[in-house]
């Protein structure tokens, strides 16, 4: 129990899944964007996943898309294509131009797997998208209940609400704790890959608490990016001499700061609300000051460089890159892209970029 | 006190040793990496009588071999080497087997840089698969790529695709010397696009095995729209110095 | 087989649209810059002279200016994976250099993400370059028909963004004004469509190669008398042609269609490529992604949403494959060719599987081909050729 279990999930999430399909005799549905609500397919009676991990090859997923995708999608294509997972439903957000292709493909490839999209919309300012949001998630409630053939069960989705909620709180903490110096990366990185595969309840009961872990010696660091591929990549960046401080990436902090107003008299509504107004957002949304936000929690956490982890080909990273770079340039963090493709861990030139910056920071 | 210290950079295509006395080189050495990088250092180090040095450990494989004074990154000690040989150069450009880089440099501190990981355009790998097809061993660049020869552009940066391309010239029977001065122009201007990332300042040094070729440097230059000058006799052997160079101040020696 | 006279006719329209550009430009009319599924009646109607990046990127890129541009963009850190038309756009701007002589300065941008999520991300950095404001409408993406959710959702910030868009203009977006403009826009379109339509004719007078180039007025003029006028006249003539039984391809022996937009570094390459195999490429998802349907000049705005909620690229695999075999079946054609273009992965991405569906559906095969529309260095000839040639052999074409 405790760390040690979180970690194991956290290094071998597709094991864990498999297992816990076997134990739970439930539907699996796979969430492949953070903005999919997960309590929602929780409420129907599903043992709901996010897919995270990131797998090096995609001889399947080759073949029914072109290779100039990002790796994320690629694999968790490749992952489907192969049945190594019993996935009955896929669950896709509005979002960048791969993930949109993603349920057409999939019609195509596997028509015997159920998918459902969620239009949400890409703004996120004011109420007209407040109110897309919301009719984009009943419209979604409704396709899942179709594909699936099950009722949205109100009362497990305000219990689901509560406790996802609680497991996002305390990886909030946990990341809360990087800046502090009270909590280190590798079991807040994995606490946060564990929750994406584990039964919420599960993670609950096995989460040791927020405290006490202080982290060692490093250069402090702000890490960005959408997808943390593995817990390797954060050993390994750790074992070059940094210390992450501040996350920004959506396996991790940005996906913890969602919130639900859980008292609302319609939770489907709330919960809609949460993804519109989610504190820090991911870059295929449209946020024009998110550089400068990203900047400033940079500079509080005390980060001397900032790593941007970014997924090869993903359009809204690549948008992103060079106006983050100047903005934390302009706050004294000068910041270093690395580009994951097809790896679980860092290439070798990827190794030495992040030495020499480490080795040339005055 | 001045006693020798050793750098060693374990690249993925060349292992180089370089032995310095006094901030001066005494001894150098290159062998093949392959098959076995950690045998290759080992015997590096031998050849170059540095077993029983202090040494700093750099290039792709430096944390492959130990006993060790420390390891620092190929970049670091690139620009260490460079601060010593040519203390007023403001970049270097290092096109290396799998990798090239453009580093901003000032008295042998790495300012800012940028590398290219993962594609193969741009990088030593690129003129090795373009020699072979087009059967130009690349010790014999400079006397086929003269000065006069007007290159054929080749538009794909992409090896896959540059390879068909240049087969294809080849098949229409163009000279090899012009598509030679194609291939090589297509290289540095991969390398330029990677020096616009963190802006070329004068002077610009050259380094890396293909930089021993005057046709690279020509066209290099050209790419980049400025002379670029090579680091003669040994553009290979830099960053192996530079390591070493690190090694003596941290030693102390 | 004979050239187009409207040739001629596109080269001086499309010369007069750059001077008349920089001529209002200069008497101090606005100037709006927008994508190519924005909602241009919306600046048509506030007296804007809008300008299109993308056609402008195309242009570049047919001009051989594409790489350069590029990769200045490249330069300042933005990653070779990015949409080449939005490098090629944004190196000129940075760099002010342009086929077109100047670039007039925009007033404002109008940005929709119905295209692809690389425009709302190109033109905001548009926007921050000139310091003007951004219009953006969100349409969100679908594989089915919209729901009146979304059209109410588009609606919404339509109204939402007339006054602010009449504001920075020189007068004020009215419904009248709006009608007329939806109405020209509509009369273009159509006259459109009888264009494209006109190469279902045996054999075609006219190729997806010539529509490719003749779209710039339906693109960058629609809503303006000229755009009409220009489509009265090809389309009587090209009836001409299909009359007389002009052909522009000699003796066609295949008729193709195809996916995707056009190669502009390769593309007289490839139209010569076509005809010497004796291939018509008939049709195409590209060209005719402009026939938009709903626009209504009775209710301006609500037309304009749903209009603008269902074109092509707001869609995904299935409905493509619906395009794709009508077209098929429409122009009578024995292949169809789907341009995987690296640049552009909303069009792009599902490919493999439209093909597989829409070669199960109309017994007629494809073939992928990889290339991109605006970026020399990943276009290869050679590699085209290796596909084209034998599929077209296949299809009983050759020289
Ligand atoms: S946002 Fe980026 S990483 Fe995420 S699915 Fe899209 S392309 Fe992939
Ligand atoms: S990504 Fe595609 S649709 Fe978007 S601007 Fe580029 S070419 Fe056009």
């Amino acid at each position: 129990m405790g760390w040690e279990r979180l970690l194991e999930v956290a290094r071998d999430p597709v094991a864990n899944i498999r297992a816990r399909v076997e134990r739970e005799g439930r539907p699996l549905a796979i969430a492949m964007s953070s903005y999919v609500p997960l309590e929602v397919l929780d409420a129907f009676g599903c043992s709901a996943v996010r897919w995270g991990p990131v797998c090096e090859d995609f001889p399947r997923a080759d073949g029914v898309m072109q290779a100039y995708a990002c790796s994320f999608i690629r694999s968790a294509l490749e992952m489907l294509l192969s049945r190594n997972l019993p996935a009955r439903l896929v669950a896709t957000a509005s979002g960048c131009d791969v993930i949109t292709a993603v349920p057409g493909m999939l019609s195509v490839a596997r028509p015997d797997l159920a998918t459902a999209h969620l239009r949400l919309p890409i703004r996120v300012d004011g109420a007209p998208a407040r109110q897309q949001a919301v009719r984009a998630l009943v419209a979604f409630c409704e396709e899942v209940r179709e594909r699936l053939g099950a009722p949205l069960d109100l009362n497990r989705l305000d219990q689901a609400a509560r406790i996802r909620q609680e497991v996002r709180s305390r990886i909030a903490a946990c990341f809360a704790g990087l800046a502090s110096g009270t909590f280190s990366a590798v079991p807040a990185y994995g606490a946060a890959l564990a929750a994406q595969s584990m039964a919420p309840e599960e993670w609950l009961a096995a989460f040791p608490g927020a405290s006490a872990l202080p982290s060692g010696d490093g250069v402090p660091v702000l890490l960005s990016g959408e997808t943390v591929p593995s817990l390797e990549v954060i050993e390994e960046l750790q074992s070059l001499g940094l210390r992450i401080v501040a996350d920004d990436t959506n396996t991790a902090a940005r996906e913890a700061s969602r919130r639900v107003h859980l008292e609302a008299s319609d939770l489907v509504e709330a919960i809609a609300v949460s993804l519109a107004d989610r504190p820090w957002h991911s870059p295929e949304r449209l946020v024009p000051d998110r550089p400068a936000a990203v900047a400033a929690r940079a500079r509080e956490a005390g980060a001397r460089a900032a790593i941007l982890l970014h997924q090869k080909f993903c359009d809204p990273c690549a948008f992103e890159a060079p106006g983050l770079a100047a903005a934390l340039r302009e706050v004294g963090i000068p910041s270093l892209v690395l580009e994951l493709d097809r790896q679980r861990g860092l290439t070798g030139g990827q190794r030495t970029r992040v030495q020499t910056l480490l080795e040339s920071l005055p | 006190m001045s006693r020798r210290v050793a750098g060693l950079d374990i690249g993925s295509t060349a292992t180089k040793c370089a032995v310095v006395e006094g901030g001066r080189l005494v001894q150098a050495v290159m062998l093949p990496s392959m098959p076995d990088m950690v045998a290759a250092a080992r015997e590096a180090l031998r050849q170059a009588g540095a077993e029983a040095l202090p040494v700093v450990t750099t290039g792709y494989g430096r944390a492959l071999h130990e006993p060790r004074l420390a390891q620092v990154s190929e970049i670091t000690a690139l620009a260490a080497g460079v601060g010593a040989l040519r203390p007023e150069a403001a970049t270097v450009v290092d096109i290396g087997g799998q990798d090239s880089k453009v580093v901003r440099v000032q008295g042998g501190k790495v300012l800012d840089f940028a590398m290219n990981d993962r594609c193969a355009a741009g990088t030593g790998r690129f003129l090795e698969v373009m020699s072979r097809v087009l059967n130009i061993p690349q010790d014999r660049f400079d006397e086929v790529s003269r000065p006069e020869v007007d290159p054929l552009p080749i538009s794909s940066t992409c090896t896959v695709f540059a390879e068909s391309e240049v087969v294809g010239l080849l098949s229409r029977r163009e000279p090899p010397d012009r598509i030679l001065k194609g291939v090589l122009t297509a290289v540095c201007s991969r390398v330029a696009a990677l020096g616009r990332q963190v802006g070329v300042a004068a002077p610009v040094v050259a380094t890396g095995g293909p930089a021993r070729s005057m046709a690279v440097i020509r066209a290099l230059s050209e790419a980049l729209g400025m002379e670029v000058l090579p680091i003669l006799p040994d553009p290979q052997g830099v960053t192996a110095f530079g390591a070493a160079l690190i090694c003596a101040q941290r030693a102390g020696a | 087989m004979r050239k187009l006279q409207h040739n001629a006719v596109l080269a001086r329209t499309i010369r007069n649209q750059v001077l008349w550009t920089r001529l209002g430009s200069r008497l101090g009319l606005p100037v709006a810059w927008v994508t190519s599924g924005s909602p241009v009646e919306l600046v048509l109607a506030a007296g804007f002279i809008p300008f299109y990046p993308e056609n402008h990127a195309a242009i570049c890129a047919a001009r051989e200016m594409s790489q350069g541009l590029a990769e200045h963009t490249e330069g300042r850190g933005y990653s070779r994976d990015l949409c080449s038309y939005a490098r090629v756009d944004l190196g000129a701007q940075w760099t002010g250099r342009t086929p077109l002589g100047r670039l007039v300065p925009p007033d404002l941008v109008l940005v929709s993400n119905n295209i692809c999520g690389t425009v709302q991300n190109w033109f905001r950095l548009t926007a921050e370059h000139f310091r003007v404001p951004m219009f953006f409408l969100d349409t969100p993406f679908h594989d089915g028909p919209p729901t009146d959710g979304d059209v109410a959702y588009v609606r919404e910030q339509l109204v939402a963004m007339a006054p602010e868009i009449s504001r920075v203009g020189w007068r004020r977006i009215t419904e009248d004004r709006l009608r007329k403009v939806t109405e020209r826009s509509r009369e273009a379109l159509e006259l459109w469509a009888r264009v494209l339509e006109t190469a279902s004719r045996r054999p075609a007078p006219f190729t997806s190669f010539d529509a490719f180039v003749h779209m710039a007025p339906i693109v960058s003029m629609r809503g303006t008398r000229r755009c009409v006028a220009y489509y009265r006249g090809l389309l009587e003539e090209l009836r001409r042609r299909a009359d007389r039984g002009d052909s522009a391809i000699p003796e066609e022996r295949a008729r193709v269609v195809w996916d995707n937009i056009a190669i502009w570094p390769a593309h007289k390459q490839l139209k010569k490529l076509f005809e010497r195999h004796r291939v018509a490429l008939v049709s195409d998802t590209y060209t005719s992604a402009w026939t938009v349907e709903h626009l209504d000049p009775k209710d301006p705005f609500t037309g304009l949403a749903k209009a603008y909620t269902d074109i092509l690229l707001i869609h995904g695999v299935a409905h493509r494959v619906e395009v794709l075999t009508r077209m098929i079946q429409r122009f009578g054609a024995q292949g169809f060719v789907l341009h995987s273009n690296r640049s552009c992965k909303r069009y792009s991405l599902g490919q493999y599987g439209v093909r597989q569906v829409v070669t199960a559906r109309t017994g007629v095969p494809g073939v992928v081909i990889e290339a991109d529309m605006a970026d020399p260095r990943a276009v290869s000839m050679e590699h085209l050729e290796q596909r084209l040639v034998p599929f077209f052999e296949s299809l009983g074409a050759g020289t």
